[in-house]
């Protein structure tokens, strides 16, 4: 089942499915590793729906709103 | 190892159109030392083939067209004219560089700039990284004094260089903005991939020093494998290894080291200086290996059988490299085109990380940490409340300090200078005009200097702790909802909420914004912010005008000031930043660490030094000129005695005179009157002094012993009332009104406006005070004349 990073459960391994931005942005995304089929983990919840995402050792900081626009899956 | 600034370096500058011009304008310009300095530039531009001699990195002589790996230097061969446009620009930027002191400060100024400069022949050595890996902290611990900050060339872009002695020779280091790719997304960025790919007129680098984060190396391979691809003799620094052991991985320097076989990694440890000789070492290696290489291809010998560390890389992906006049557009037309060959190897290269060392799946300090400090509530209240205790440092704990600068130092200073007068002249000499130039001018000017001392250093401290523990990244992602309204960095918060204590240290703050054009935009709102200064004239003002309703409206000044902040911050949204694009927030969030205290001893004394050696000319200066109006007589004055130095009343002085001409431009706000003016004009210099200048303009003693709430309700009260009731026709609570919005809007203080020309420029210093005078103006109109109809 689809879900968005802003959904998804903290703490359980996730696959990234679509990153559904404007092509500027989504390839700026794809950069920091979140590309179609890499798997990471939600580990934090912060204020405005943002999230921080456990990608192997990486920690990265997500605003809410580009959290919604990340289309994933739970493995 | 010798340090040795840039500047002193830069008689060799004007010397890239030939190496015999090199030599020639060494013997003409410099002493016997510094010509073997030139000397050994030459050598090592010769045989580095760097710019017009050959290819280094591939080692094929003289033609790029032959190297097919190194596509990127096709265009070698009009670089010499490329060389020569440097060397023109050169011309015209050099005058900028000379220390510029007193007067001189107010002349119009080329503003330092980097990077389109002429070389200085030396090897260029260019830093990369990612932002948060730790690629500054580096750089400085290797450049320590000799880094001076600068504005990449056009742009308010920040960027780091100075030139450092290794050996017998003498390299040029340049630190870019951190960037996650060579494909910009912003100007911070886009400066980065020019100074890396040698393009829009930057310098080929002769080393590209790649930092690399160990705690999440995938993050950094991508910017690595493009790095790799630019063909340029490289060397990996490998940040945060001791943390990355620390969160449970094994992975060693080897391990890194094995994953692109040929190039140099290096652990280092950017607080420590941990790594900074093997570095430099490292770099002397690619430099000297690309000299050898070199030297063999212009002896026509054969190419020896070459240590691994000698031969060229491989490239990691196969397209063309965008040449020196390429595009933005078509640098990220490449970086797309390549992107699926460049995601497989770091994943090829994070797998062989992976089978070295146990995945890591528990939480780590870290991440217990931020549980707490990014809370959806928790962590905003802490974050609020980080922020209150950085507003109370820079007030309340520098406040005695000021003191004791402002009246103490002082104090010794006076004593000082009238013993020496004394000794010299006699004690008639204490009241002669130039002992009052000396106290009342430049002892003043150097006084005020010395009084932001304690706030800028109290400033600097914090911000090195909250950069080196990890948190600042953490503050930019709290609050960037809320600063998103008018296209702000969370981490512009920090820098407002400084400025209501005192806007020079947050002005000082705004370096911590990655991004050059928020910096800008967050540099262009601080005068904005109502600093404590500005409190005392509201306090005399409130109770002279408004009796028990003085808190109210005290309270109303600081909710303007936010609503102005908030006013000018859309506006110049819509306008002058209409580039600012509100892009996702995805930030790599570093690793807590413990600051270490020597390395942030040592980065505040820079910092510091580099604030009084930046503002203090034009403070002094400004403070010796509003002297010198206030010490020319206009007229006789009562006795029929005023001469130079001794004028009895302020409107007999040159200064009145122009405050008198100043006035009837208030008229419309209510306040057409010398005494206002002229404490306008006093507070553009500080907004310390501008109750004290009222009282003198009314010739009433100030005591020095009377609260401001006592000056309000008492004499100066009195007599500013009588002033304003005739200067408004009656209306003297609206021009009161009137006078303290244009107070808090209208620029800070000279200060400000040095600072703001240290770090961006003398045009935005000059737009920040006509903006503030523009919109102080309209305000204090639409405050009087809305005043007088209620």
């Amino acid at each position: 089942m689809t879900d968005s990073l802003r959904t998804c459960p903290l703490g359980v391994e996730i696959e990234i499915c679509k990153v559904d931005l404007t092509l500027r942005n989504r390839f700026r995304l794809n950069e920091l590793g979140f590309r179609a089929h890499e798997r990471m983990r939600v580990i934090q919840k912060a204020g405005f729906g943002g999230r921080v995402v456990a990608h192997g050792s990486e920690r990265i900081a997500l605003d809410g709103a580009t959290a919604k626009r990340i289309l994933v899956e739970v493995r | 190892m010798i340090r040795e600034p840039l500047e002193t370096l830069e008689s060799g500058d004007a010397s890239m159109l030939s190496p015999q011009s090199d030599l020639a304008g060494a013997n003409d310009t410099n002493d016997a030392s510094e010509v073997s300095v030139d000397t050994i530039h030459n050598d090592n531009k010769a045989a580095l083939g760097d710019d017009n001699s050959g290819c280094a990195c591939c080692a094929k002589p003289d033609s790029h067209a032959d190297c097919d790996d190194h596509a990127a230097h096709a265009d070698h061969t009009d670089h010499m004219s490329h060389m020569g446009m440097e060397h023109a620009e050169h011309s015209e930027h050099s005058g900028g560089h000379h220390h510029r002191r007193g007067l001189a400060v107010l002349l119009p100024s080329q503003h330092h700039h980097m990077g389109h400069e002429a070389p200085s022949g030396n090897p260029r050595i260019v830093f990369m990284g990612n932002p948060n890996v730790g690629k500054s902290t580096l750089f400085n611990a290797v450049l320590g004094a000799n880094a001076t900050v600068m504005n990449a060339p056009g742009t308010t872009v920040l960027v780091e260089s100075g030139a450092l002695r290794h050996g017998e020779a003498t390299w040029d280091f340049i630190d870019t903005p951190g960037t996650a790719s060579l494909d910009a997304i912003s100007p911070d960025e886009q400066v980065s991939s020019e100074a890396a790919m040698a393009r829009n007129g930057y310098p080929q680098p002769n080393v590209i020093v790649a930092v690399m984060d160990a705690t999440s190396p995938s993050k950094s391979l991508y910017l690595l494998s493009q790095l790799i691809d630019l063909g340029r003799p490289l060397v990996v620094a490998v940040s945060m290894l001791d943390l990355a052991k620390r969160q449970g991985s094994t992975l060693e320097i080897d391990d890194f080291a094995a994953l692109v076989p040929g190039v140099p990694f290096i652990q280092v440890d950017g607080r420590t200086g941990k790594g900074k000789t093997e570095l430099l070492d490292a770099i002397d290696r690619q430099l000297s290996a690309a000299q050898a290489i070199q030297t063999t291809q212009t002896l026509a010998q054969p190419v020896p059988p070459q240590p691994a560390q000698l031969q060229p890389i491989p490239p990691v992906t196969t397209a063309a490299i965008p040449g020196r006049e390429a595009t933005q557009d078509e640098v990220s037309a490449w970086a797309q085109q390549t992107s699926d060959e460049r995601f497989a190897w770091i994943a090829g290269k994070v797998t062989e990380l992976n089978r070295k060392q146990p995945a890591v799946d528990k939480p780590t300090f870290s991440d217990k940490l931020d549980r707490l400090l990014l809370h959806p509530i928790a962590g905003i209240v802490i974050f609020l409340a980080a922020m209150y205790a950085v507003f109370e440092a820079t007030t309340t704990l520098a406040g005695p300090l000021i003191d004791w600068f402002d009246v103490t130092f002082r104090q010794w200073l006076t004593d000082g200078i009238d013993w020496v007068f004394t000794l010299v002249a006699g004690k008639e000499a204490l009241a002669g005009w130039f002992h009052g130039l000396i106290v009342d001018g430049l002892l003043d000017g150097f006084v005020t200097v010395l009084t932001f001392i304690p706030p800028m250093g109290i400033m600097f401290i914090i911000l090195s702790l909250l950069e080196d523990s990890g948190y600042l990244a953490r503050a930019a992602f709290v609050m960037d909802k809320a600063m998103r309204a008018i296209g702000l960095d969370g981490r512009a918060f920090l820098p407002l909420v400084v400025g209501f204590g005192c806007n020079l240290p947050a002005l000082a703050s705004t370096r911590t914004l990655p991004d050059s054009r928020q910096r800008l935009l967050t540099g262009l709102l601080i005068p904005f912010t109502s600093c404590s200064a500005r409190l005392s004239v509201y306090i005399v003002l409130a109770y002279a005008f408004f009796g028990r309703y003085a808190g109210l409206a005290i309270f109303l000044m600081y909710v303007a000031s936010i609503v102005i902040i908030l006013a000018v911050g859309l506006a110049l949204r819509k306008t002058q930043f209409r580039d600012l694009h509100t892009q996702p927030f995805a930030m790599g969030l570093p690793p807590y660490q413990m600051p270490k205290v020597l390395q942030l001893g040592k980065s505040v004394a820079l910092r510091l030094w580099a604030f009084i050696t930046g503002a203090s000319s034009i403070i002094i200066t400004m403070i010796v000129i509003v002297w010198l109006l206030s010490a020319m007589p206009i007229s006789a004055g009562a006795a029929g005695n005023n001469t130079f130095g001794h004028v009895d009343e302020v409107e007999n002085s040159l200064y009145g005179a122009v405050a008198s001409g100043v006035a009837p431009v208030f008229e419309p706000a209510g306040f057409n009157d010398w005494h206002a003016s002229a404490a306008l004009i006093t507070g553009f210099v500080a907004k310390e002094v501008v109750v004290g200048s009222m009282a003198q303009s009314y010739a009433i003693h100030d005591s020095g012993n009377e609260s401001e709430q006592q000056q309000g309700t008492g004499t100066l009260g009195q007599a500013v009332r009588a002033s304003f009731e005739r200067s408004s026709g009656g209306h003297a609570s609206a021009a009161a009104a009137a006078f303290m919005i244009f107070v808090l809007a209208y620029t800070p203080c000279l200060a400000t406006i040095a600072e703001i020309r240290r770090q961006y420029s003398g045009k935005i210093a000059l737009q920040s005070v006509g903006m503030g005078l523009v919109v102080a103006y309209i305000l204090a109109i639409a405050v009087f004349q809305i005043g007088r109809l209620l």
